[in-house]
């Protein structure tokens, strides 16, 4: 695209590459984002699901005497501050981090989209009810009330997936229930209905393929979401405690010892950073098939 | 000219007012925080070994003994006149705390925010000049990596790359004197920045892309204007409204950086604070953490509101 | 509807605009040219490819275009667009819009000048009380009051060439009128060249003199107003003729009136 033009330019304007071809190259490199987003939570599924056997050592043991090391053949990045393998718990740690993150997002994607569908063919008082809570919910700092749950329901994995879906349905109810309302109010249902259809077929039929696009991209973005924020909540000392391996709160362990072994804050970082990357690049990815930008 | 002046007081006023619900729901929260816990409340702050007695004087402190709309009335007023109660460990009135706290993070946060600000702009712009050109993958690929980072991680970072190689931060604590404080809170300020900015830069420079192809930007480009004058005139300036709202959208986010930020860098904020309080079961401090960092994202949505009433002069007072 | 002697200030040759993705031709083979003081209207249905053709003289036709061809305009060329309400900026008061034009084009000029040349201006296009008018929002003016302001927005760059693109369109009926006045008495008083599209003859028969009609992107008659409308020589022209005939009858009415408010 050419630059700006300038005072005069009528005479010698010259048309740039533009639009038209970014539009066209958007459209492709979109699939080929998707495809390497993919490749790398795949990547970290098997990972997380052959630890086990990839892991060199017992993530949980200790070696107070052998504690700090650098990286030799036995621990191929060394020791942490308790002597446990780092490679090993890296390792492990996608056990924990990668399916609570997805837990966390789906449950509340779950959840949201069964109360928007009640929400949309139900109605009535119901939807009206549903409707102020979600409001006041929106309205209220999300990030505090999440503090605040995962504070008063104690350390673990529940509290805060309790956390995550109590602030994260309302997306996907509303989303799905304006989808519910807009068939219902179209010929679809009527016509489907007096065919014999039951309300269940009705809704898995019509109503969700037309959402999924819109449901994929809010599940990406929480996934992201999800990833960072849990770590960080366990560096912070809330949710998913020592000594399990899990990256946040290796990081937070790690951090006195940053003057002598840094690099053990360093990875798990940049682990957790790689996984959020692929799920953004899956977003975008999907995003970009219809020439967003 | 008055006419608007005393159009806005009445915006604002009828903002505030809208708001008030809002503020009061915050206060029940925090009120019932004490009793989402599993199990007694009262036991929870004494501890498993404390006898019943003493299990029943807290449990009477804490107003436990009341219905709960008449805890609910006896709070509102203590919170109104600014007693948000005691400190369990440490027996300090917890409004003094925290109002000790609040200046360091509200200076990271405004700070963090402002560079976001600046950083989102410039980026957005040199992007938006040639879409897909190699500045405009950087500045994609910059936004995209920023949305995955994870603050603490970054705050480390800076820690271990920048503070402690150059020792020019001072790495925990805040110094005397605005010099020594403004020096300890740039480079928690630059993580919250970095962290926040992601966002910003995507959406401005998708506005900023579409804004080319505007009507009245092609009306300005054939009347001549050209380069800065077009940008910031016509195109910047239209495409600050809804960068407002995603600032807004970000506000919690940038709060929350900044208790990540405090707590790795070790600034006595109310970020470090609240996490101490949490850590040590100190539930009327805690409380008054969550009611003041509440109250302040609620400012800062009032605040946006009258921005963009400001800057957009469409937005009129009628709203 | 050749040039004479002294070169025309805005010369089209073999204009054709392309779609980049797919190479369709949008516009072929378009010709004309524009000596100083005179006036060409281009009409055709919508589609022909009037409008695409007059925003590529100036280089604002739509980014998936391509333009070939021979393009020589004069620099100093301005244009007025057919939707006001889109072409102003909303976050810019069109006092400051119209003096900033001013003072781009008048260098070394002081913000004070520039103010009193906008409010000039807009006594020029016809607005009454321009000192009040100049602080006003886009938003906050009829569509009428913005069209003069575009209007006076293109004058401050003091062109030589008027590129109308169906400037009163969105207008109705009585401003329209008003509007075509205006624009015929400043094309006489500063000696201008311009090229006005619209869809609609009559309105075009009062501004120009002479008239191309374009149909699906070729032109397809062209000659000087009169012998245009009243003889015109394809049918394409004739069926257009028929579709605007009672249009034309209105238009002609005001035409006596003075300038108004608006």
């Amino acid at each position: 695209m050419t630059g700006y033009s300038k005072p005069g330019d009528a005479l010698q304007l010259r048309d740039g590459r533009g639009m038209a071809l970014a539009r066209a190259r958007s459209g492709r490199s979109g699939r080929l984002k998707a495809r390497i987003g993919v490749g790398i939570v795949l990547a970290y599924v098997v990972v997380a699901i052959t630890a086990p056997w990839l892991a060199p050592h017992d993530p949980l043991k200790q070696d107070v005497l052998n504690a700090l090391q650098g990286s030799s053949r036995a621990h191929l990045l060394g020791t942490d501050e308790l002597g446990r393998d780092e490679l090993s718990r890296l390792l492990y740690g996608a056990r924990i981090d990668l399916p609570v993150a997805a837990l966390v997002t789906f449950l509340p994607c779950l959840i949201g989209t069964a109360i928007g569908v009640v929400c949309g063919y139900v109605g009535g008082w119901f939807d009206a009810l549903i409707g102020r809570i979600s409001d006041l919910l929106q309205a209220f700092p999300t990030y505090i009330l999440m503090i605040v749950l995962v504070f008063s329901l104690g350390p673990g994995v529940r509290s805060l997936l309790i956390a995550f879906t109590l602030v994260g349905w309302v997306v996907y109810a509303r989303l799905v229930r304006v989808e519910v309302l807009r068939i219902r109010d179209s010929g679809y249902v009527t016509a489907a209905v007096t065919a014999g259809f039951r309300a269940p077929r009705i809704i898995f039929r019509h109503v969700l393929p037309n959402t999924i696009r819109q449901t994929l991209l809010y599940l990406t973005s929480d996934l992201v979401f999800a990833v960072t924020a849990l770590a960080a909540f366990s560096f912070l000392g809330f949710g998913i405690q020592q000594p399990t391996a899990e990256w946040g709160s290796m990081t937070a362990a790690a951090q006195p010892y940053l003057g002598v072994k840094a690099s053990l804050t360093v990875w798990p970082g940049i682990v957790i950073t790689v996984l959020a990357f692929g799920f953004a690049l899956i977003g975008d990815g999907l995003q970009n098939r219809k020439g967003g930008r | 000219m008055t006419d608007e002046v005393t159009g806005r007081f009445a915006f604002v006023a009828r903002r505030v007012v809208s708001l008030v619900p809002l503020v009061l729901g915050i206060l029940l929260l925090a009120m019932l925080l004490l009793s989402l816990a599993p199990g007694n409340p009262a036991r929870n702050v004494t501890g498993p070994r404390a006898s019943q007695g003493e299990v029943d004087k807290v449990a009477h402190q804490l107003g436990l003994d009341q219905p709960v709309w008449e805890r609910y009335l006896h709070y509102v007023g203590k919170v109104s006149t600014g007693d948000l109660g005691t400190s369990l460990k440490t027996g300090q009135r917890v409004s003094g705390q925290i109002a000790s706290q609040l200046p360091v993070t509200l200076s990271i946060a405004v700070l963090g925010v402002l560079i976001a600000l600046v950083a989102s702009v410039l980026l957005a712009i040199a992007a938006a000049r040639r879409p897909d050109g190699i500045v405009d993958q950087a500045v994609r690929l910059i936004a995209v990596l920023g949305i995955g980072l994870p603050t603490f991680w970054v705050a480390i970072m800076a820690i271990r790359l920048i503070a402690l190689p150059t020792g020019w931060f001072p790495v925990a604590g805040v110094g005397q004197g605005l010099l020594e404080h403004l020096r300890s809170y740039v480079l928690p300020a630059v993580v919250v920045g970095i962290s926040t900015m992601a966002p910003m830069i995507r959406s401005l420079r998708a506005t900023m892309i579409e804004l080319y192809e505007a009507e009245f930007v092609l009306a300005a480009r054939t009347l001549g204007f050209s380069g800065p004058s077009l940008v910031v005139g016509f195109q910047l300036r239209n495409a600050v409204p809804p960068l407002i709202t995603v600032a807004a959208a970000q506000a919690g986010y940038a709060l929350f950086g900044t208790v990540v930020v405090e707590v790795a860098f070790g600034l006595p904020g109310m970020g470090q604070g609240l996490a101490t309080a949490a850590s040590t079961q100190d539930f009327p401090l805690v409380q008054g953490y969550v009611i003041v960092f509440a109250v302040m994202i609620v400012l800062i949505y009032l605040f946006t509101d009258v921005i963009n009433s400001i800057v957009d002069p469409r937005v009129r007072i009628t709203a | 509807m050749e040039s004479a002697r002294p070169p025309a200030v805005l010369s089209v040759e073999n204009l054709v605009l392309k779609r980049k993705r797919d190479g369709k031709v949008l516009v072929e083979d378009l010709s004309f040219a524009l000596d100083a003081g005179h006036t060409l209207g281009i009409v055709g249905e919508s589609g022909s490819g009037k409008s695409i053709s007059l925003r590529s003289i100036v280089g604002i036709q739509p980014s998936v275009l391509g333009r070939e061809g021979n393009v020589a305009c004069t620099p100093r060329t301005a244009m007025v667009f057919q939707e006001p309400a889109t072409a102003l900026n909303p976050t810019m008061r069109v006092g400051a819009f119209v003096a900033r034009t001013w003072r781009m084009h008048h260098p070394r000029t002081t913000r004070a000048e520039a103010r009193a040349a906008a409010v000039s201006l807009f006594d020029q296009v016809g607005i009454i009380d321009p000192e009040r008018r100049v602080r006003a929002w886009p938003h906050e003016l009829s569509g009428g009051m913005k069209q003069r302001i575009m209007i006076a927005a293109a004058l401050a760059t003091d062109p030589e060439v008027l590129l109308c693109d169906e400037p009163t369109t969105a207008l109705d009926v009585r401003v329209q009128a008003q509007i075509l006045n205006l624009l015929r008495r400043l094309v006489a008083e500063r000696n201008m060249a311009m090229v006005f599209v619209s869809h609609d003859l009559a309105v075009v028969s009062v501004v120009c003199e002479q008239v191309l009609v374009m149909r699906n992107g070729r032109m397809v008659e062209s000659g000087p107003v009169g012998q245009v409308l009243n003889n015109p020589s394809a049918g394409y022209t004739r069926e257009l003729l028929a579709a605007n005939l009672t249009r034309r009858l209105e238009i002609r009415e005001p035409r006596q009136q003075k300038d108004g408010v608006g």
